[in-house]
């Protein structure tokens, strides 16, 4: 999601699912939607039958999306961005991109400092102390106005275009062969087809999800594909984008109410130490135009930010006390997934509290985690089922009697026994009504929240305490405060207006001088006086495209395709007019909810209007490693990094302490390259209590290619034992076609996959057995600190 | 004055006879109502198709069982010797009653003799085909089939046999069948059909 | 409205002999279409079959597959089967949905001595009823596709029925309803052999010129139609290329049936025979 709002100004999918089938060509990279999406991706599929299009996959394995694909192309796990950078390349040297679009809805033209360099593997300004980059030189050049320098004709040597073109020139298809493993030939078929989509008349779509997120260099592959896309013109057109498929039913939802660190609810940003002041905070958040024609919609940012604080904190948040913005914590460190558990690891954090998820399994190096949880004085887990988490303590090799964390377990409704809405990945936010009564004496999630909050809230009034305001002052204006319905909440997310007090319809109603509220201004128009627009159900389709506006709620402002005013060229003709996604009728804007206003002529702002450039970003200064990608080796790899030795791995992400000693390091003997990855009959580790879906995936195991099972004696169906520095599983071995050995810098490497299902606590059938993550190390994406979870190495024996 | 009578059965030898002969009809008619649509109404023997199918393997057992003591009881009889062979060159004049043409039989005559043996290879077939029919989860349909089919190979080959003996028994050779039902034969009986084995009894 | 329930065969009865479409007719005919190339193995299908048909769960595990079984059973109607084939340098994962293909010859039905026990609709649905079957598992031999399962507890044969309770108020069957991708449809098979018709054109046109309808003619056709991409390849999908709805071993038991009429008619004919040529033969009485 970084790498998307650095490109773009917002951070989500760009398209949604059934628009997949307008596509002309589907790659699907980083993801496998037939196994994890499966009902999704029946649009790749009506693209690839009703509208002649290629459907291609790029994975390391040949997976059950490959299985119905037009072409697949093996990869080493973590050679994304050689492969991505090859396919720019091969864009810019064939003069394959859509030029009108990449002049008119990118910062091409924008010229970039001249103290801006990369050399050996280093963007400029890079700081070997702090692991970190100084920023100061991917800055653009400003002009006597103030804003920035631009050259339309692209050729300036130091504007975006031409550095991006520097940049990617080292990534020929030898180059890429040899770091990803795959025969140039091969590559160079895959190229053409995804590389034939930069017209008007035809338009591509990328399907990815976590197998690009990841990564240490994560959010940078997902950049590459932004790029690639910009390249191309496919951005903000109806069958285009770049699409990030969610892991389950309301990851997005989630993530748009902040379930990530680093970000409030509707990605506002979480104060920091320095910003002592509301007024401090609203500077440095609210950005100032580039460029005198864009539409810059996050200088809204105040209006956004005062809105959710009154929805917290109600009356008590006032012009005189800055609207509560004290109430906020403003964290001096992140709060990221490896971070907290590394707080833990080393003893610093003394609880925790867990609802709706199984972080033991969830995260990487299981062993480590073991020995963190261990640390804890206390964990809740709030969860319908009894978890491996809340039994940490039973995991293979843990001594019980050595370990003295109290763990509450307390059992709430599963989503099937309550309403509510889902925001898929295409941000549409479905309301959905309860289907079976909860078992008797089971609570839900907002009975259990609420009682924990009245019970702090009640403590603090007893016995006072410290820094009580927040907890005292929280709005909790619920018909019944002890069990808010999740309608009450919708109505509370979606804001009102304090003067009529009426529920807004629209995030433009929104006010930074405390008249408006709203927890959530992405989610303002989802449920006002007019019902619950998630609820809809309206299946009229008049642009024939799929958009169904009547059909629920899509987030901003019921818009289908973000972006979309980049669907039309500089005057608001659509690129393909049988593809528009809006067009300009010389009065207003028609078909989706235009990304603009919708009188405003095509002439009067850049297209993306989140970007304070007004257009998308080739070039990002917003990314940790780098304003472009730059291909480094997982941490753990099976070779060098051929495009510079000096620099194998990303360069600045986080390395907490004792991790290094917990890689393979020189002399291992851990020669594969291993991946993990779901299955389409799991749902992550809930379902192993759904008899029917263990009967269907009973075991786990450990895919292996032909030629490596037979290298280490091991059949088809036999038994497996995988270890990495970090821990080892055994499993049933499926000796597979699907993997074949690839050639890496002149040597053979061979591919393990790994599935993350299964663990020892509860659950049917015969799930309980070893899991991915003793496996995988405990390192993270520069930007994010996502896990690596996707290439690691590993050694094989028969078991 | 009534003749005398000869024991040609004991009691073992005559309720043996009739479990095995009594438990094979059953099962031949069961069968054929298997392998004959037009049969089929003949399970409501034993009391209807599936109740028929679950018995038929069952009643079987107790046949194979009863033929192995049928074969220990009467297999040091079934030998065949130097007069059975002559016998058996004169099995037209059997068949044609022409008594004096016909070397005298012992007990058993060689017609009998190789009916038993026949019986008792038509047995282990049957016991042998008919289990894996019994359990046939356990084996692939193509075993099966060739196991169905020896089956009722063999259950028409037996029903030949069947017919074969009920009539030579009964109408064919009257005064046969009371040696099955209170175990004796008249001593003319025993003479016009087992002369030397009514000699060896009127010697004694 | 027709009766979706009509029937056109009935097991080991006239009927199953006589085909009585002349007198019955004018309900639907139905048959489910597999698009092979749009199956993604998901087994949502052989789920919706267990969850809607109230099938056991059966303790699994893993053999080296993704298959989640190693055969249908009596307990699993429906099965995903994962082939992985390379034709030249590319690889292909077959992915096939095994259940009953509900031939209009049915060579179960035809094989099954119980009367009852096996009923073909006008609609195209073979179903069978336990209640009437005697487990003699003829059908299983009668059958070309090796699809119905005996049960050992029930002693008794089961198959895909094509949830009837399903078709009979003008539902889908289950499988159909849960494919996420559409690729098993349904309709009438008319209209599903247009649908097959277009479904082949784009295969072909994705480079499949092998793609091929498989609607065996040997068994009259049948009510779940396959569009399979390499129509070469058929062994590769676990297809027999020329199903019949008599195959061998039936042809091997209706020999000995008739063998068998003539055998022991023979046997009974020949004692008459004889009887009536030399008569008894009674003992002479002592004096």
């Amino acid at each position: 999601m970084a790498s998307l709002a650095a490109t773009f100004g917002r951070g989500a999918m760009t398209n949604h699912w059934k628009d997949i089938k307008n596509a002309d060509v589907v790659l699907v990279m980083g993801a496998n939607p037939a196994e994890n999406h499966p009902c999704g991706f029946k649009w790749a599929l009506e693209a690839r039958d009703e509208n002649g299009a290629k459907l291609v996959t790029i994975d390391p394995r040949f997976t059950r999306t490959s299985a119905v694909a037009d072409k697949h192309l093996q990869i080493r796990p973590g050679s994304d961005i050689a492969i991505l950078g090859g396919l720019i390349r091969h864009i810019l040297t064939n003069d394959l991109h859509h030029a009108d679009y990449v002049r008119a809805h990118t910062n091409a033209s924008f010229i970039i400092s001249g103290d801006f360099g990369f050399e050996d593997g280093l963007f400029s300004g890079f700081e070997e102390a702090g692991s970190r980059y100084d920023k100061t030189s991917w800055s653009y050049q400003r002009a006597a106005d103030g804003y920035v320098r631009r050259d339309p004709t692209l050729e300036d040597p130091q504007c975006v275009f031409q550095l991006l073109r520097r940049h990617y020139d080292r990534y020929t298809p030898a180059m890429v062969a040899q770091i990803a493993g795959c025969s140039e030939e091969k590559f160079l078929e895959m190229a053409d087809i995804i590389c034939s989509t930069g017209r008007a008349d035809r338009v591509g779509t990328i399907m990815y999800a976590v197998g690009w997120t990841m990564h240490t260099v994560g959010s940078q592959i997902i950049r590459t594909g932004a790029i690639l896309q910009l390249l191309l013109g496919n951005i903000g057109r109806p069958g285009g984008g770049i699409n990030a498929l969610r892991g389950h039913a309301n990851v997005q939802g989630a993530t748009d109410h902040a379930i990530v660190a680093g970000i409030l609810p509707g990605y506002l940003k979480v104060p920091t130490p320095e910003q002592t002041t509301l007024a401090e905070h609203l500077e440095a958040s609210t950005p100032q135009p580039l460029v005198p024609d864009t539409v810059n919609y996050w200088g809204n940012y105040p209006k956004f930010l005062v809105s959710q604080l009154k929805a917290w904190f109600g009356d008590s948040a006032t012009a005189a006390n800055e609207f509560g913005y004290h109430y906020l914590g403003k964290p001096d460190g992140d709060a990221t997934w490896l971070s907290i558990w590394d707080e833990a690891y080393h003893g610093r954090l003394e609880g925790f509290i867990t609802l709706g998820f199984n972080p033991l399994l969830a995260g990487p190096d299981i062993p480590r985690l073991l020995k963190s949880m261990s640390r804890l004085k206390w964990m809740t887990v709030i969860d319908p089922f009894m978890l491996d988490s809340a039994e940490f303590w039973k995991a293979p090799g843990m001594n019980p009697a050595e370990i003295d964390t109290e763990v509450l377990y307390l059992p709430t409704t599963h989503w099937i026994e309550r309403d509510g809405s889902f925001t898929n990945s295409g941000r549409w936010a479905q309301w959905k009504e309860k289907a079976i009564d909860p078992p008797d004496g089971v609570r839900s999630d907002t009975w259990v929240l609420s009682e924990l909050f009245w019970r702090v809230k009640e403590l603090y009034q007893q016995d006072g305490g410290a820094y009580d305001e927040p907890i005292q002052n929280l709005t909790w204006a619920y018909l019944n405060p002890r069990e808010p319905t999740l309608v009450e909440l919708a109505k509370e997310i979606n804001g009102y207006d304090h003067e009529t007090g009426q529920l807004l319809s629209s995030f433009g109603q929104l006010q930074d001088d405390g008249g408006t509220s709203s927890g959530n201004w992405l989610y303002t128009g989802s449920y006002t006086e007019a019902g619950n627009m998630m609820a809809r159900r309206g299946t009229a389709d008049p642009t024939g495209l799929g958009m169904h506006h009547d059909w629920a709620f899509s987030w901003p402002a019921n818009r289908r395709v973000l972006y979309n005013r980049a669907s039309a060229d500089a005057e608001g003709r659509p690129w393909d007019p049988s593809r528009a996604g809006i067009a300009w009728t010389g009065r207003e804007w028609i078909g989706d909810v235009p990304d603009y206003g919708r009188t405003t002529p095509p002439d009067a702002a850049g297209a993306f209007i989140m970007t304070e450039e007004g257009v998308a970003r080739l070039f990002s200064s917003q990314m940790a490693d780098g304003p472009f990608s730059e291909h480094y080796e997982p941490v753990e790899s099976p070779t060098g990094n051929a495009l510079h030795e000096s620099v194998p791995v990303n360069p600045v992400i986080n390395w907490y302490d004792g991790v290094r000693e917990t890689l393979a390091a020189e002399g291992d003997d851990f020669p594969h390259a291993c991946t993990i990855y779901r299955v389409v009959e799991h749902e992550h580790f809930v379902t192993a209590n759904v008899p029917l879906l263990v009967e269907a995936m009973p075991d786990f195991f450990i895919e292996l290619p032909e030629g490596l099972a037979a290298e280490k004696g091991i059949e088809n169906g036999g038994r497996a034992r995988v270890w990495s520095k970090r821990g080892e599983v055994e499993g049933v071995a499926i000796v597979t076609k699907r993997i074949k050995p690839l050639t890496v810098n002149g040597q053979t490497v061979w591919t393990v996959g790994i599935p993350v299902h299964w663990g020892f606590a509860g659950g049917t059938g015969s799930t309980h057995a070893s899991m991915a993550n003793l496996l995988t190390p405990f390192i993270g994406d520069a930007n994010t600190r996502c896990p690596e979870f996707k290439a690691f190495l590993v050694n094989v024996e028969r078991a | 004055m009534s003749q005398p009578l000869l024991l040609r059965f004991t009691f073992l030898h005559r309720v043996v006879h009739w479990v095995v002969g009594m438990t094979f009809v059953v099962l031949l008619l069961t069968g054929l109502a298997f392998s004959y649509p037009s049969l089929f109404w003949l399970t409501t023997l034993l009391g209807g198709g599936p109740a028929a199918r679950v018995l038929h393997p069952q009643i079987g057992a107790v046949f194979g069982v009863g033929l192995l003591v049928m074969f220990v009881l009467w297999v040091r009889d079934m030998f065949l010797d130097a007069p059975d062979r002559q016998w058996l060159g004169a099995i037209k004049h059997y068949a044609a009653h022409e008594h004096d043409k016909v070397p005298p039989a012992g007990k058993y005559n060689a017609g009998q003799k190789l009916f038993f043996w026949l019986q008792s290879l038509l047995g282990v077939l049957f016991v042998a085909t008919g289990l894996l029919l019994w359990f046939p989860e356990s084996f692939g349909s193509g075993l099966l089939n060739t196991m169905r089919l020896l089956h009722f190979a063999a259950a028409l080959a037996g029903g030949l046999l069947l017919i074969l003996h009920v009539y030579l028994g009964t109408v064919a050779y009257p005064g046969t069948a009371r040696g099955m039902i209170d175990g004796k034969v008249t001593t003319a009986w025993a003479r016009l059909h087992h002369p030397r084995w009514s000699g060896e009894r009127v010697e004694r | 409205m027709p009766d979706t329930l009509a029937i056109k065969r009935i097991s080991a009865s006239p009927s199953a002999l006589i085909p009585l479409e002349s007198l019955r007719s004018g309900g639907p005919v139905y048959s489910k279409l597999v698009d092979i190339s749009k199956c993604i193995g998901c087994k949502g299908c052989e789920v919706a079959c267990k969850e809607w048909n109230d099938l056991k769960v059966e303790q699994t595990s893993n053999f080296g597959s993704m298959q989640s079984h190693k055969d249908l059973s009596s307990n699993t109607w429906l099965l995903m089967r994962f082939n992985e084939v390379e034709i030249g340098d590319d690889l292909s994962w077959m992915i096939k949905k095994d259940a009953c293909l509900h031939c209009e010859e049915p060579g179960c039905l035809f094989a099954c001595p119980a009367p009852g026990a096996i009923v073909q609709y006008q609609n195209g649905i073979v179903d069978f009823n336990q209640d009437q079957c005697i487990g003699c598992q003829n059908c299983v031999s009668g059958c070309p596709f090796d699809i119905p399962r005996f049960d050992k507890e029930t002693k008794t044969v089961a198959k895909c029925n094509m949830c009837i309770d399903r078709v009979e108020v003008g539902l889908e069957p289950a499988c159909v309803k849960t494919c996420p991708t559409n690729a098993i449809q349904w309709g009438i098979k008319d209209d599903m052999l247009a649908l097959a018709e277009k479904k082949v054109e784009t295969m072909k046109r994705r480079g499949y010129e092998h793609a091929a309808l498989y609607n065996p003619g040997g068994v009259g056709g049948t009510h779940m139609m396959y569009v399979v991409p390499h129509g070469d390849r058929l062994e590769d999908y676990s297809l027999p290329a020329h199903p019949v709805a008599s195959p061998a071993p039936l042809g091997g038991l209706n020999v000995l049936r008739r063998v068998g009429s003539y055998l022991l008619g023979f046997g009974v004919l020949s004692a008459l025979a004889h009887f009536l040529a030399v008569g008894p033969m009674s003992p002479e009485e002592d004096s």
